[in-house]
C-alpha cells in the first residue's frame, strides 16, 4: 500500500492547505464533554431514581458480603430442634425466625444473592437473544423479519407460568431452571424494541456511508447501528431486572421455583403465608425485600430514560 | 503493485460504463431511472454529472457501487479496470467499496456515526481494508485528518462528530473516503449542505487530494459554478438519459443541447451587467414512469419541432462537430452559435409554457 504524500504533517503541501482554511471553518476548540457526564448530571437531579440506585448498590453489597453480614447460615437453626419457631423480631433475631426456627434476617440476606443472580442472569439471556434476533429482523427485513416476528408471536402466546411448570417438571425445581424459563420468555420484548430501532436507524445515511466504505453487514449491524439503539435497551433491561425478580418471586410463591432450603424471597413469602395472622413478619420482611428491590430497578430505569433522552421529559 | 498499474495506461479508462439501463419497481409502475448511459472516467479526471433533481445522476453513481438494493440493472456493463462490477458478488464488492472506489456523501451531518469518535471512524476504514491494528489505524486517521486540512488533528480525532462544524465534518468524510488511496472518488453533491464560504474550501481540498493520491473524481452536483471551476468533463443528464457529454468548455460555451442551454440560462451570473432576467426552463422534469414520447425534453424545449421528429423519435447521443463532444438532440447542428438571447427569443416564440408539461404525470417522489 502506498502512503499518500502529505502524511508528514510538516510537508509543505499540507501547510499550504492549512492556510486555506478560512476563519469561519475553525470553531473554537471546547473541552470535550463526554455524554456519560451529561447523563449522570441529569440522572442525579431525579431524587427517586437516585434513591433507587442507592438501594440497588446496597442490595448488591449485601449479596456480595452476605457471608459477613448474616449472623447465621441460611439453613442454620440457631435454637436447635427446640429453638424459637416464628419468634417475632428481637435483638437476637432482627427479623424474627421462620416456621422451623431459622433466622429470617440471615435468610433474607442470602436471598439477595438468589434474587439478583436470577434477575441478572435471566435478563442477560433475554438481552442477548433479543438483541440478536431483533437486530437481524430489523436489519434484513423481508422474509427473515416475518419469520422471526412470527416466532416471537408464538412465544408471546405461551404464558410463562405454564412454561415454568413444564420446565420444572422436566428439569426439576432449581434456580437454573427458573433462569432458563425467565430468559427464554423475556427476550420477546427486547427483540421488538431492537427491531423497531433498527428499522429506523438502518435508513440513516451513516449506515449507507458505512456500506459504501465496504464494511461488512455484521459490522454495520453490531458496531454501527447497535450502539445507536442502546438507549431504549438500557432502560428496558434495567426495568427488566426488576420485573424478572418479581416473576421469580411469583414462581417461587407458586411452588415452581427453587426448593427449600434455597433462600428465595418468594419462597419465604409462600412458606409464611399460613401464619399471616400470628406471625406477619414471615411475610412482611421477604415481601418488603422483593418490593423494594423491584421498585428500585424500575425507578432507576425510569431515571435512565429521562437522563438518556432529555427530550422525553 | 498498484502504482505499476497506475502508470500502465492513462489511455485505458479507469471506469467505463457501457449502455447502462436500470429501473426501480414501484407500486405505480416501472421507473426507468437510468436509460442507456455510457461514459468513461480516466485517472486524473474530474468528471461532473449535472442535471435537475430526479434526472438520474445520483442513481447512476450509486449503481456503480451497487448501493441501492431496490435498483434493478437490466443491461449494460460497468467496467472497472476492465472487470464488470455487475458480475461481482456482495463480498467482492465489499472489497472494492472504500478501498478502490470511495464515496463522499451529501450531508456530513448525517453520514457520520454519532456514537463513535471521528478518528475511530476514519481509522476503521484502514482497519478493514488494510488490516491495521487499532493503534496504527488511529495514527493513520490523524494523518488523514491533517491531510484534509483539519487543524489540531490529534485533538480532533478524539472528538465526536457533533463537536465538528459542517465544513469540518465534510472534511472528515473526505478523510474517510481517501484513507485507502482509492482510485475513484464519487462525490454526491458534497457541498450542498455547507455554507457557501466553506464550499469552495472543501472542494479545493477534494481536488488537491485527488492529485495527491492520483485518483479520479466523479462529482455529482447541480451547481454549475462548481462544475465550471473544477471539472475536466461534464455529463448533462435528463430523465435518466444523457443529454450532452463533453469537456467543460464544449458543454458550457458551445452547448449543443437545448436542455444544457436552459440550465445555463437559469443561473444568475455575476458577470452579466445588463440586468437581464433569468431564463427559467418552463415546467418540471417528466415522470420516469410515463415518459413523453420521442425526446424526453421536447415538452419543455424552445427549439422543438412538434409535430415532427422531436415527439416521435428518441434522439441518439451522437458526436457533434467534435468527436468527443456528444449531444442527444435531433437538431444539435442548428444550435451552433446559439446564445442565451436566442434562447429567450425562441422561448417566447415557441409558446412553450409550463402548462404543456403538466399533461405529463409527475412522480410524487
Amino acid at each position: 500500500m502506498t502512503v499518500p504524500i502529505g502524511s508528514d504533517p510538516q510537508s509543505p503541501n499540507t501547510e499550504g492547505r492549512m492556510e486555506q482554511v478560512g476563519i469561519s471553518d475553525v470553531p473554537e476548540l471546547t473541552a470535550s464533554r463526554p455524554m456519560r457526564k451529561d447523563v449522570w448530571r441529569r440522572f442525579r437531579q431525579n431524587r427517586l431514581a437516585l434513591a433507587g440506585l442507592v438501594f440497588i448498590v446496597f442490595i448488591l453489597l449485601v449479596a456480595v458480603f452476605a457471608d459477613f453480614i448474616a449472623p447465621y447460615g441460611f439453613t442454620e437453626r440457631p435454637g436447635g430442634e427446640a429453638g424459637a419457631f416464628r419468634a417475632p423480631p428481637s435483638s437476637d433475631f432482627w427479623f424474627g425466625t421462620d416456621t422451623i426456627g431459622r433466622d429470617l434476617f440471615s435468610r433474607i440476606v442470602y436471598g439477595a444473592r438468589v434474587s439478583l443472580k436470577i434477575g441478572l442472569a435471566a435478563t442477560s439471556i433475554a438481552l442477548v437473544i433479543g438483541l440478536f434476533f431483533g437486530a437481524i429482523a430489523g436489519f434484513f427485513g423481508g422474509l427473515t423479519e416475518t419469520l422471526i416476528m412470527r416466532v416471537t408471536d408464538v412465544f408471546l402466546a405461551i404464558p410463562y407460568i405454564v412454561l415454568a411448570v413444564a420446565v420444572a417438571a422436566v428439569f426439576g425445581r432449581s434456580e437454573n431452571a427458573i433462569i432458563l424459563v425467565l430468559g427464554l420468555t423475556g427476550w420477546l420484548g427486547v427483540a421488538r424494541i431492537v427491531r423497531s430501532s433498527f428499522l429506523s436507524l438502518k435508513q440513516l445515511e451513516y449506515v449507507e456511508a458505512a456500506t459504501a466504505l465496504g464494511f461488512s453487514r455484521s459490522r454495520i449491524m453490531f458496531r454501527h447501528i447497535l450502539p445507536n439503539a442502546l438507549q431504549p435497551i438500557i432502560v428496558y433491561g434495567t426495568i427488566a431486572i426488576g420485573t424478572t425478580i418479581l416473576s421469580e418471586a411469583a414462581l417461587s410463591f407458586l411452588g415452581v421455583g427453587p426448593q427449600d432450603p434455597t433462600p428465595a424471597w418468594g419462597l419465604m413469602v409462600a412458606q409464611g403465608k399460613g401464619d399471616l395472622a400470628n406471625a406477619a413478619h414471615l411475610v412482611f420482611f421477604p415481601g418488603a425485600a422483593v418490593g423494594l428491590t423491584v421498585l428500585s430497578f424500575v425507578l432507576v430505569g425510569d431515571g435512565l430514560r429521562d437522563a438518556l433522552d432529555p427530550r422525553l421529559k | 503493485m498498484r502504482s505499476a498499474m497506475r502508470s500502465a495506461g492513462h489511455d485505458e479508462p479507469l471506469l467505463s460504463v457501457r449502455d447502462l439501463h436500470a429501473h426501480f419497481d414501484t407500486g405505480d409502475g416501472i421507473v426507468q431511472a437510468v436509460d442507456g448511459v455510457s461514459f468513461d472516467i480516466h485517472r486524473g479526471d474530474v468528471f461532473s454529472v449535472v442535471g435537475e433533481s430526479g434526472s438520474g445522476k445520483s442513481v447512476t453513481a450509486m449503481s456503480i457501487l451497487q448501493l441501492i438494493p431496490t435498483l434493478k440493472v437490466d443491461s449494460g456493463e460497468i467496467l472497472w479496470k476492465g472487470e464488470n462490477l455487475l458480475d461481482k458478488d456482495e463480498r467482492e464488492m465489499g472489497a472494492i467499496r472504500g478501498f478502490e472506489i470511495a464515496m463522499i456523501f451529501q450531508d456530513p451531518l448525517t453520514a457520520l456515526n454519532p456514537v463513535h469518535t471521528v478518528g475511530r471512524q476514519v481509522g476503521e476504514v484502514a482497519r478493514i481494508h488494510q488490516g491495521l491494528s487499532r493503534k496504527e489505524s488511529m495514527k493513520r486517521a490523524v494523518e488523514m485528518l491533517d491531510l484534509v486540512g483539519i487543524p489540531e488533528p490529534h485533538k480532533r480525532a478524539e472528538q465526536y462528530p457533533h463537536e465538528f462544524s459542517g465544513g469540518m465534518r465534510q472534511r472528515a468524510m473526505i478523510a474517510m473516503a481517501v484513507v485507502c488511496d482509492p482510485d475513484l472518488l464519487i462525490a454526491d453533491e458534497p457541498t450542498t449542505a455547507l455554507d457557501v464560504t466553506v464550499q469552495a474550501q472543501v472542494l479545493e481540498a477534494l481536488v488537491a487530494i485527488k492529485d495527491e493520491i492520483d485518483s479520479a473524481i466523479m462529482l455529482i452536483t447541480h451547481d454549475l459554478g462548481v462544475v465550471a471551476g473544477l471539472s475536466d468533463k461534464v455529463m448533462v443528464m435528463y430523465a435518466g438519459r444523457q443529454a450532452e457529454l463533453g469537456t467543460v468548455d464544449e458543454v458550457f460555451y458551445e452547448s449543443r443541447h437545448p436542455y444544457t442551454l436552459g440550465l445555463i440560462g437559469s443561473i444568475p451570473r455575476l458577470d452579466n451587467d445588463n440586468d437581464e432576467p433569468l431564463i427559467p426552463i418552463p415546467g418540471s422534469p417528466p415522470s420516469l414512469i410515463n415518459r413523453p414520447s420521442g425526446c424526453p425534453f421536447h415538452p419543455r424545449c424552445a427549439f422543438r419541432e412538434v409535430p415532427g421528429r422531436c415527439d416521435t423519435e428518441v434522439p441518439e447521443l451522437r458526436s457533434t462537430d467534435r468527436e468527443n463532444h456528444l449531444a442527444a438532440c435531433h437538431f444539435s447542428e442548428t444550435l451552433v452559435d446559439i446564445g442565451l438571447e436566442d434562447l429567450r427569443e425562441r422561448l417566447d416564440e415557441s409558446g412553450v409554457v409550463a402548462a404543456d408539461t403538466e399533461l405529463i404525470e409527475v412522480p410524487e417522489a
